[in-house]
């Protein structure tokens, strides 16, 4: 009994240990990708454009209706008690520093996460991986660096993207319900902004972007042989991307407010 | 191949570069906003408590932001310093007796500093300057000789609170002495009080037992001399008899009675006298005149028998009606409390 | 006469849960020679394949490639190795997100990132040609045959000119003219001295190309050394293993004593 829970601790810390050695080299391989700019250039415009391009929709989507729900309902409730003022530290708070970073992520573990993850272990199955060694490619420097690079820089610039719509987009639908002057509002929302509600909000999507993408690839390659092992590992993968991207979020919130 | 394939590149690097270019300008319009690249003019000012204060308050004049709260601390003399600097656009109202006001929202939220410039119209104070706070003895001074600027409040609220809130305190004020003043009173009256007033009474409720004294006295003596007039083989009668020492007492041609009178005469004006006397005193001391008249009385009464002696029948003449001379003050039991 | 070897297994062992795949298995590839490993199915002949050219890592034992060991090469070291080595896997393992071209012409420009788009087109449409492969090279692996992906597989793997040549089970899903061509290709690599490593049933493969046989059952090693010598075993197990397995392979012409007796090498 004892023995059996010594077991599975030392195989815990042995799959950590694993699991970060993989990141290592991802890191390490991601760096001199962009070093070295081997085949896998390409690839990267490819990511990106998978990843970010095509999740562009969605984002604009969800940032609009957030941003024009949190000005009707804000406009609405504050100048009751004599808050007006309030809204854009609410905007900013919401949209800039909170839901902007972790909604993109969620977006994109749901879209790329998943994706990826299926695809590297159907290569596994398929022996497609072994090729790459065969040939003398490394897969992590091949397979994993662009995808990590790719989906990192997507999140970091659909998140920016988020901002867009949350806050100047919400705008030009509002004007069609409530009239806010224009050079006040953006007044009010500079006024707001602090360049630590920025940095706070690009850290935050830079490191969801490692996670998703080092969750998605090393549970992707987690598959042995069976093509029934994938989608476990893809649901896997996106389990551990959501709540390592929550708990990331939380550590970062907290940094920020004790500065 | 399919557009997005093929012009793939292109459709990223616009992706990139819109998101990067939004992110720049962003960044530029801060600074400009926040004022990064503009000069702010730093000052100091001290409230007494450090409640509604926060780093990076908002100081407003007429509604506009002039600049913000940089540091707070607490002094040595448990007072609460504040750094704060103003934008270089509103330095020319940071003049000479401006005063700072910690303007607290009923809710509880809100709130703010706001900036009242003092009419003086010279040139703006030089940086790191003092400004006081409205609260403090110096804004209250400046704000008393007219020399700061302050508006109405807007806010209806916080006028209305405003103005009830003085007239709290007056009226306040005003029981605080009204019962101090019946305490004393109170005290005043039941003789338990150090102040004039209560010693007054004490004296003189001591004065009206020794009057009472001298009057049952005088009183004896009274009825001693009455009887001693009445009773046939008195002295008085017997001095009254043709051939008593009265009798030669009465006819050496008034001499006696000249001599008396005349005592009694001088007797009477060092009364009047010491009335005047008493007069003068009576301001203070009405009690002392009521004594003195009562004394005077029993004189007058005395002044009497021995006007009646000298102007019995038997003797001769009758005794003149006494004109009744009128107290010179009130007694001090008439008038009421 | 001791050949030279490419590569050398020594006491390898692989497991895989309870059961060892591989049991200390020790054997010599000589370099210039074809050798084929045979034995029945499920017998560990692909994973011996595999830790032969260094894609598998044995539990325990060392793989000598020129001297040192292979999974204590660095990775520039290994590089070179893999452009000296060729795969042919046994499903073809194409990348099915590239075009054939790109499957074959990957190599190319990953080992040489300098040499040109021109040079590299021409490099594959010489293989190309060298083989009789007539169709479109742009199609993905998934639009094409089992037979054509297999060639392009063989492309993949001999596109530099690598010294060592694994293939495993070359023959498999594939037509019989497809085989006739893939044997031709073997052959003419045989023919440039290259050290071809065969796993195969084939009969045909084996008694025309192998210059070594391995016999393997169960993990370990029965008999190997020269065709010749280990075809003329008196291992009874050897014996009935060979003649076993050939006979379960679907083509072969002639006698199977034939075969055995002499067989026709080159």
């Amino acid at each position: 009994m004892v023995a059996l829970l010594g077991r599975r601790v030392i195989q815990r810390i042995r799959g950590l240990l694993y699991a970060a050695g993989f990141l290592y080299e991802v890191l390490r391989e991601s760096f001199l990708f962009v070093r070295h700019r081997q085949v896998g250039y390409r690839v990267l415009t490819m990511q990106i454009l998978f990843t970010g391009v095509e999740a562009l929709s969605v984002v604009a989507v969800l940032g609009l209706a957030l941003g024009v729900v949190i000005i009707i309902q804000g406009m609405s409730l504050l100048p009751q008690i004599g808050q007006g003022q309030l809204i854009y530290t609410i905007l900013i708070t919401v949209i800039t520093r909170e839901l902007g970073p972790i909604l993109t992520a969620f977006i994109i573990i749901a879209r790329s996460g998943t994706a990826i993850a299926t695809e590297l272990g159907s290569m596994v199955v398929s022996h497609e991986i072994e090729a790459y060694v065969a040939v003398g490619i490394n897969p992590i420097s091949y397979l994993v660096a662009p995808r990590f690079l790719g989906v990192t820089a997507s999140l970091l610039i659909l998140n920016l993207y988020f901002n867009v719509f949350g806050l100047v987009g919400s705008y030009f639908v509002v004007q069609l319900i409530k009239p806010v002057p224009f050079a006040e509002y953006f007044r009010g929302l500079l006024s707001s902004l602090q360049t630590a509600d920025i940095l706070s909000s690009l850290v935050k999507s830079l490191v969801f972007g490692v996670i998703v993408s080092a969750v998605s690839t090393f549970n992707g390659f987690r598959v042995e042989s069976a093509s029934t092992e994938i989608p476990q590992v893809v649901i896997k993968a996106v389990g551990q991307s959501f709540m390592l991207c929550i708990v990331a979020d939380a550590v970062i919130t907290l940094i920020y407010y004790m500065r | 191949m399919k557009f997005k394939i093929r012009f793939a590149e292109q459709i990223v690097g616009v992706f990139v570069l819109v998101a990067v270019a939004f992110l720049a300008l962003v960044l530029i319009l801060i600074g400009i906003n926040q004022r990064w690249f503009a000069k702010d003019y730093h000052f100091t000012s001290r409230f007494p408590s450090g409640d509604g204060l926060s780093v990076g308050m908002p100081i407003k004049f007429k509604g506009f932001q002039i600049g913000a709260v940089d540091r707070i601390s607490l002094d040595e003399n448990d007072l609460v310093d504040i750094d704060f600097s103003v934008y270089d656009t509103y330095i020319d109202k940071i003049r000479r007796n401006s005063v700072l006001e910690l303007v607290s929202s009923p809710l509880g939220i809100g709130g703010g500093l706001v900036f009242h410039p003092g009419k003086d119209l010279g040139p703006p104070l030089a940086e790191s300057s003092f400004i006081p706070s409205l609260n403090s003895a110096e804004g209250r001074r400046l704000v008393q000789a007219g020399l700061v600027d302050i508006p109405p409040n807007s806010d209806a609220v916080t006028r209305i609170v405003g103005e009830v809130d003085p007239i709290l305190k007056n009226v306040n004020a005003t029981l605080v002495s009204v019962h101090q003043l019946v305490d004393t009173l109170n005290g005043g009256l039941s003789g338990a009080a150090d102040n004039p007033t209560g010693s007054l009474i004490r004296n003189a409720s001591d004065m009206t037992a020794q009057i009472n004294k001298v009057l049952v006295d005088l009183q004896s003596i009274t009825d001693r001399l009455a009887a001693a007039a009445n009773s046939p083989n008195g002295p008085v009668q017997g001095m009254l008899q043709p051939q008593g020492s009265m009798e030669k007492i009465l006819n050496d041609n008034d001499a006696l009675y000249d001599h008396i009178d005349d005592t009694l005469a001088n007797l009477d004006a060092t009364i009047k006298q010491l009335s005047d006397f008493v007069t003068y005193l009576n301001s203070s001391q009405p009690e002392i005149t009521g004594i003195l008249d009562e004394g005077r009385e029993t004189l007058s009464q005395g002044k009497e028998v021995l006007e009646g002696i000298r102007n019995n029948p038997l003797i001769r003449g009758g005794i003149q009606p006494r004109i009744e001379q009128p107290g010179t003050s009130a007694g001090y039991r008439d008038g009421g409390f | 006469m001791e050949q030279q070897s490419a590569i050398e297994l020594q006491q390898v062992t692989f497991k895989r849960s309870a059961a060892p795949i591989l049991d200390d298995v020790t054997i010599n590839l000589p370099s210039g020679k074809t050798t084929v490993i045979l034995g029945p199915s499920g017998c560990g002949k692909t994973t011996l394949l595999k830790v032969a050219a260094g894609l598998v890592i044995p539990d325990s034992g060392r793989v000598i490639y020129k001297g040192r060991n292979l999974h204590a090469l660095g990775e520039r070291e290994n590089i070179l190795f893999r452009r000296e080595t060729g795969f042919v896997f046994q499903d073809s393992a194409l990348w099915s997100n590239n075009s054939m071209y790109q499957n074959i012409s990957l190599a190319l420009t990953f080992h040489d990132p300098l040499m040109g788009e021109q040079e590299v087109r021409a490099r594959v449409e010489s293989l190309v040609k060298l083989v009789g492969y007539r169709e479109s090279l742009s199609r993905r692996p998934a639009e094409a045959s089992a037979g054509e992906r297999k060639i392009v597989s063989f492309l993949r793997a001999i596109a530099l000119h690598p010294s060592l040549v694994f293939m495993d089970e070359p023959l498999s899903e594939i037509d019989h003219p497809t085989a006739e061509r893939m044997i031709e290709m073997i052959r003419d690599q045989k023919r440039e001295g290259r050290t071809i490593v065969i796993v195969t049933h084939d009969p045909v493969l084996t008694s025309q190309l192998a210059d070594n046989l391995v016999v393997l059952d169960n993990g370990r090693v029965l008999e190997s050394g020269p065709f010749a010598q280990v075809v003329r075993s008196t291992n009874a197990e050897v014996i009935s293993l060979l003649s076993r397995v050939l006979s379960e392979a679907s083509t072969f012409d002639g006698n199977i004593l034939d075969l055995l007796d002499e067989g026709t090498h080159l």
